[in-house]
Order: structure tokens, then C-alpha cells, then sequence
């Protein structure tokens, strides 16, 4: 049967190879279009409800000092906070983002960065200490113990360039995607700011309460506490903060799944007009195949057989160009996508990519296929092709 | 027979048969389509967004910033009586420096469609704030007011949250803010952002540093020498840009990156719908096989035989872009798209443009598709020896 399949899918050499061609350039679109949609997906998954970001409402820095009155707010299980700086090493290219914090209480707000303990400790007991991604160390070749020089959006007070030493890896389990990361001590950060209206002033205050479904009680609580300081905060649960990220960028995921629909579209007809033409030409052949004692249920596993072989063909060598691309295009992508995360081919894009393929081929087989089945002997031999 | 006739009339029995080919002929159509309404769409958004980038800033006027942007702007008033007195600055009638210092903040809305937050920034700008850009004009209510809790909000912005029209309140730092009116600024990315008095936000935020000074020069080659004075003194860190090219230092990698996707998306659709169509092609002359032998049996030349398939591909795929195309026109012309870009730290909304050169791109691909495909399956057309084709009948 499938030597059947295999020469009837050959049976016109140039014909199968362009279908084929066309189809790899569909499913190749497909998976490189579908991974930008999933790693904009993935923005949601990470987050949590059980986590509440603490943010300026109205851009003016919170002051440290904010934490320990957040600390005390009822249903707060455990405080942190973070400056978070864009920073490269050496090449504007090199770029990764800087958390400043206090590690202790960042490692145990965030409990998806896995680092060993002996390496914490480390980061605590050195100021200038680092912990960085797996991803930097591969891509910069920075080695245990290696002091390294980082470029800031601005200088040291002293004009020193920023150094750090790597003490040790994070590596965030939580999110496939790669954020190019490295975790520092807030407090030696803050010694060299120059500014000096942004000294012991963060970015982002982080709670995890007890239970999420108090999340919004909690959160008005704390943005009471701050309501006539000099920086009222704005707090929300770090999962209603992914959702209104995912908003923001909705209009470009739009556009990402119509050309989707377009390139599938324009492939079915393709797909179903080669089957139609097949099945026309060959005829005589169903005919004949009937006459020696083919039943109808093996015309109709024939022609969709050789359909999904060539979907399935398509889609593999498409697909396989997908997994090679794909890293190429996603370094781009935090420039539309509104986090710094370079995300990941997600696995499920292949998969949706092989489904797809099988339902190209019942969407174009099934006509044809039936068409093929019903066909009476005598007529089918009638005809000359 | 000449050549040209002997094209014309091959051409027209290959067209009267076309109704019987339709399948397999509405796939280079609908391929085309595709293709087209793909490639317009993706550089409508490229092509909208370099349009309000480019719009922004202009070579007459500068900006000062500390470090690489306004983001972490850090000068004080006293700096900024220094940076007005710098030379090459234009003058009004009462020789005030022509100039506004400004001040950045965000406010988050609750956007009406999602029910999310949403950042909109606030920019506090200085008094002559209108004689430094004459492109702000009000298309609805009025300025507003110096020593007013009143804001000016960008058309885009309008655009993105309905609910900001005149007359309605914003909560900003120590109380709400009211909408006094709407302005264009020609399309840039201005109309993205709200402003009102700097002083004013200064205070209700509590801030005595403003983010930049933007002035406007005497002269556009008064830049040199007034940037010479800014940057004099190294310690205060202070860099002065052109705004033209500030703006196009901060849009650029965005704007090629749309660029790019949208011809590397293009380009692979176009990749695939040539060998669509040469299949499509292919089988057009395998069906017409026995016809087209026949008429080169009886005297027509391989050439005109040829030329009449590419013709035949030609016809449909502009049949095709021309769907496409009035497809693209009709659902993206003027719409708008908002989206991070990376210029400014809340969202920017900017309009699609699908325009006649766009247009006609899409219509050239699409000629482009059909010509390789058309004539690849016309040679071999015209390859196969008219006995054996005759045989295969």
C-alpha cells in the first residue's frame, strides 16, 4: 500500500516537487508566524496572581523605605524591590537586563530564578557580585569568578565604569523564554548612582500575598499607604499587568494571525486543485485498480495517503526551516513586544504545524477521495486519459 | 500570420477556454491575492510608522537631554536658565528665548475596549510651547490654560481611549486634571502623547527636574556652535541632538525592523506563489496539451505558443493582485495601529497607509510571479516535440 502511495505521489516528478516547494515556503511562514504569536502568549504564562507589582503611578521612583510599611499590610507574606537597568557588555549588541535588588528577599519573591544556595550566599557577601543567565555566559563566554565591565545608561558618581564579578547562574524555570538577565545588589548600585534625586529610590516594589483572591483588597491598601506621598504607587497583580502587556501589542497579533489565515488559505487551494487534478488524470487507473479487486475504502486511503504524505513532506522540511530561522527572528522581537524576553520556538508550534498538515489534506482530499471511491468500474475505463 | 497575430489569436483560444480551467486558474488568482494582501498590509504598518517617525522633529529645532534620552532626564531650573542662554537660539518679539522645557510623566487609563490599564505620557510643556511648534493645531476646545489643571490630548491618543474627549476628568498626581481640548501635530508621534504646563506638573508631582529642553534655532546652522555651549561642560553629561535626528536615532531599529519583516514575510509568499503559479501553469499545458500541439502542427510558432501562457498567467495574476490590493485598500487604509515601538515609553498609535506605490508594488510582484512562472512552463510548452504531444492525446 504505501509503495502505492509513494510512486502514485511521483507519478508526475515536477508537479510533486513544486507542491512541495510551495508548501515548505507555507509551512515555514506558518511556524515562524505562529512562534511570534506564541511567545506573545507565553507574556500571560509566566505571571502570576499571587504576586502583586507595586509600580509609580505617575512616573516619580517609590523610595526604598516604601517596602517596610508594605511589609506590615495584612495578607503580605514576603517583600522586594528592584531597579531594573538596561546594560551591555563591551557591544550595544550584548545587551542584557540588570535587576539591582536586595537577592534574599528577590530569590524567595520570585522562586521560579533557580540558583544553588552556596551561590546566593555568594551574591550576599559580595557587593559587586553577579548572578547571571546561562544564555549570557554561552553567548559572552564569561567564565565563574570573572570580573566583568557593563555599560549603564550613565556613569559611576566616581566616573569609574561599572564592573561586576560573576559569583554565580540563575536560571528562570518558570518562562521558556530567555531573558538575558543578571541579578546584582541594589546596595552597591546605589552607592555609585550619580543622581542624586534617584539614591535609595526603586523602580518596582514585589509582594506575594497569602491568597490571590484578596489581591485587589491588598493591593488598594497599599496604594492608601502612599496616596499623598510624593509618589503614590499603583499596584496590580503581576498576571493583570502581563494581560493589559498582551493588550497593548493585541493590534500587531492581529495582523500576525490574518496573514496566517491568508497563507493557509491560498495553500489549501493549491492543495485541493493538485488532488482534483490528479485524481482526474488518473481515472482510468481507479478503474483499473477496482477491476483487479481494490475495494473502495483503499481508493479513498490512496489518494488522501499521497495527499498527507506531501502535506506532511511539506510541513517537516518547512518546519525544520521554522526551528533553524526562528532564533534569528526572535532576537528582534522584544523591540515590538513590550518585555525584554527572547523567546523560545515554543513545541506546540510544531505540533500545530503537523495538525495543520492534516487538516490540509482532509479539507482538499475529501472531495476528490469521494469522488474517486464512487467511480464505477465501467465508466473509469471508459475514459482515456 | 504575423507573430503579433499569431499571439493574439493563440492567446484567445487559450482564454475562451479558460471558464473550463477555472479551478486550477483561481489558484494562481487566489495565490496572487494572497500574496498581495500579505505584502500590502505588512509595509502599510512599516510604511505608517516611518511616516509619523519621520514627521517628528525638525532639523530647525534641538533637543537637550541628559544621557541617551529623555527617560532619566535630570535638569534642574537652574541648568535649564543656562541652556537658554546659549547661542543660536531663536528670539521672539519680546527676545524671550523660543524654547520649552519639559517634563514626562505617565498616567495610566483604563482603556474602554479591554478594560485594562493603559500608559498614556504626560509631557509638561513650557509656555511658548506653541511659537516653538507651530504644527500643533487645536481641532477641538481650546489650550490649555497657564496655571490650569488642563491637558491638550493628541489625536492618537482620542483615537486609542474615547474616553479622554474634552471635558472629562484625568487623575493625575493630587487630583484630577481636565481635558480643555484635542490637537494634530501633523501626523507625528506627538499626537500620541497629552500635554499641559510644565510648572504645574512639576508641582503636582513633586519634582524639581525637568527631562529636556527643546529650543528652536536661529538659524539651522546655528546647531554647531549652540551645541559647542551645551556640551562644553562634561561634567553636566549633557547632549544636544537635532530633533530630527533624535528622534530618527530612537525610531530607526524599529522602523527597520518593520521593514524588514514586512519584506522577508513578502518576499517568502512571493518565493512560494511563483512555484504555485508554475505548477498551476504546468498544468494548464498539460491539459491543453493535445490543443497547443495541434496548433503548432498546423503552423502557429513555439514562440507565439509561449508568449500566449505567459500572457494567460500574466492576466490572472493581475486579476489576483488586483483583489489583493483593493482588499488591502478597503480594510487597512486609514487604520490605525497601536503598538510599543520603543519611542515612547507608552504606546504609539499611528495610521496605516496603503498608498498608490504600494499599490502598485503589489501589482508589479504579482507580473513578477506570473513572467517566471508563465514563461518556465511555457518552454516546456513549446519543449515537447508536437508528435509525441500529439500521441498523448
Amino acid at each position: 500500500m504505501f509503495f502505492l502511495i509513494w510512486t502514485g505521489l511521483w507519478r508526475i516528478p515536477a508537479r510533486t516537487m513544486l507542491t512541495l516547494v510551495s508548501l515548505s515556503v507555507a509551512f515555514l511562514m506558518f511556524g515562524l508566524l505562529q512562534g511570534v504569536n506564541s511567545a506573545f502568549d507565553a507574556i500571560d504564562r509566566g505571571a502570576r496572581a499571587d504576586r502583586l507589582l507595586i509600580d509609580p503611578r505617575f512616573n516619580n521612583p517609590l523610595p526604598r523605605s516604601d517596602a517596610d510599611q508594605i511589609a506590615r499590610v495584612s495578607g503580605v507574606t514576603a517583600v522586594t524591590w528592584a531597579v531594573t537597568l538596561p546594560a551591555y557588555f563591551q557591544e550595544r549588541r550584548n545587551s542584557l537586563m540588570l535587576i539591582m535588588t536586595e537577592p534574599q528577599s528577590f530569590l524567595s519573591v520570585y522562586d521560579e530564578y533557580r540558583v544553588s544556595a552556596a551561590q546566593r550566599d555568594a551574591l550576599l557577601h559580595t557587593r559587586g557580585g553577579v548572578l547571571v543567565a546561562p544564555e549570557l555566559v554561552k553567548r559572552m563566554g564569561w567564565k565563574l569568578g570573572e570580573r566583568i565591565p557593563l555599560t549603564l545608561p550613565f556613569p559611576r558618581i566616581d566616573g569609574a565604569p561599572w564592573s561586576f564579578e560573576i559569583v554565580g547562574f540563575v536560571e528562570n524555570t518558570g518562562n521558556p523564554s530567555a531573558i538575558p538577565l543578571a541579578i546584582g545588589n541594589f546596595d552597591y548600585f546605589n552607592e555609585g548612582l550619580p543622581m542624586p534625586q534617584l539614591k535609595d529610590k526603586v523602580e518596582r516594589i514585589v509582594v506575594r500575598v497569602s491568597d490571590p483572591r484578596h489581591s485587589v483588597e491588598t493591593g488598594r491598601a497599599i496604594d492608601r499607604l502612599f496616596a499623598n506621598s510624593d509618589a503614590p504607587s499603583q499596584t496590580q497583580a503581576e498576571s493583570a499587568f502581563a494581560q493589559s502587556t498582551t493588550a497593548r501589542i493585541s493590534d500587531l497579533r492581529r495582523l500576525t494571525w490574518a496573514i496566517v489565515g491568508a497563507v493557509f488559505f491560498s495553500i489549501l487551494c493549491l492543495i485541493a486543485n493538485v488532488v482534483r487534478q490528479t485524481v482526474r488524470e488518473r481515472t482510468s487507473e481507479f478503474g483499473t485498480l477496482k477491476s483487479i479487486g481494490f475495494s473502495a475504502g483503499s481508493i479513498v486511503w490512496l489518494v488522501s495517503g499521497e495527499t498527507l504524505l506531501m502535506c506532511l513532506l511539506g510541513a517537516a522540511v518547512g518546519l525544520v526551516a521554522t526551528l533553524l530561522l526562528f532564533p534569528v527572528v526572535a532576537q528582534y522581537l522584544p523591540m515590538v513586544s513590550g518585555t525584554p524576553a527572547i523567546p523560545r520556538l515554543s513545541y506546540t508550534v510544531l505540533f500545530a504545524g503537523l495538525l495543520t498538515a492534516v487538516l490540509l489534506t482532509a479539507l482538499s482530499a475529501a472531495l476528490p477521495a469521494w469522488n474517486a471511491m464512487r467511480l464505477e468500474v465501467v465508466d473509469a475505463l471508459r475514459v482515456r486519459a | 500570420m504575423s507573430a503579433l497575430g499569431q499571439i493574439r489569436s493563440v492567446t484567445l483560444i487559450g482564454l475562451k477556454s479558460l471558464p473550463e480551467r477555472l479551478g486550477t486558474s483561481m489558484v494562481i488568482v487566489i495565490g496572487v491575492a494572497a500574496v498581495v494582501l500579505v505584502l500590502v498590509s505588512a509595509m502599510a504598518v512599516a510604511n505608517g510608522f516611518a511616516a509619523a517617525a519621520d514627521k517628528t522633529g525638525t532639523p530647525t529645532r534641538a533637543i537637550v537631554v541628559n544621557g541617551e534620552n529623555e527617560a532619566r532626564g535630570n535638569i534642574t531650573r537652574d541648568q535649564v536658565v543656562a541652556i537658554l542662554n546659549a547661542p543660536g537660539i531663536r528670539k521672539d518679539a519680546a527676545n524671550q528665548p523660543i524654547a520649552s522645557a519639559e517634563v514626562i510623566s505617565f498616567v495610566g487609563l483604563t482603556d474602554p475596549r479591554t478594560g485594562l490599564n493603559s500608559y498614556v505620557t504626560v509631557r509638561g510643556v513650557g509656555s511658548e510651547v506653541f511659537a516653538l511648534r507651530p504644527e500643533i493645531k487645536i481641532t477641538q476646545g481650546r489650550a490649555f490654560r497657564r496655571g490650569a489643571r488642563e491637558l491638550l490630548v493628541g489625536r492618537g491618543v482620542l483615537a486609542r481611549l474615547g474616553t479622554l474627549a474634552v471635558g472629562s476628568h484625568v487623575p493625575m498626581q493630587g487630583g484630577d486634571w481636565v481635558v480643555s481640548g484635542i490637537f494634530a501635530s501633523n501626523g507625528d508621534t506627538r499626537e500620541s502623547e497629552v500635554i499641559g504646563d510644565a510648572d504645574l506638573l512639576l508641582g503636582a508631582l513633586r519634582r524639581t527636574v525637568f527631562n529636556s529642553v527643546t529650543v528652536a534655532l536661529a538659524d539651522r546652522q546655528e546647531f554647531a556652535s549652540f551645541r559647542a555651549a551645551i556640551e562644553s561642560d562634561p561634567r553636566l553629561g549633557f547632549k544636544a541632538f537635532r530633533e530630527d535626528e533624535y528622534f530618527a536615532r530612537l525610531s530607526r531599529p524599529i522602523s527597520s525592523l518593520l521593514k524588514a519583516v514586512a519584506r522577508l514575510i513578502g518576499g517568502l509568499m512571493a518565493f512560494g506563489a511563483i512555484f504555485a503559479a508554475l505548477n498551476t501553469m504546468y498544468t494548464v499545458v498539460r491539459t491543453r496539451a493535445a490543443e497547443i500541439s495541434t496548433l503548432r502542427a498546423i503552423g502557429f510558432g513555439a514562440g507565439a505558443v509561449a508568449t500566449s501562457v505567459v500572457v494567460e498567467a500574466l492576466l490572472l495574476a493581475l486579476a489576483g493582485s488586483v483583489m489583493g490590493a483593493l482588499l488591502a485598500w478597503c480594510v487597512f487604509d486609514g487604520a490605525t495601529v497601536s503598538a510599543m515601538t520603543g519611542v515612547s515609553p507608552s504606546q504609539l498609535t499611528f495610521p496605516l497607509q496603503v498608498g498608490a506605490p504600494l499599490l502598485l508594488l503589489g501589482i508589479g510582484i504579482a507580473a513578477l510571479i506570473a513572467v517566471v512562472g508563465g514563461s518556465l512552463a511555457a518552454a516546456r510548452a513549446t519543449r515537447i516535440p508536437v508528435a509525441v504531444a500529439l500521441r498523448m492525446v
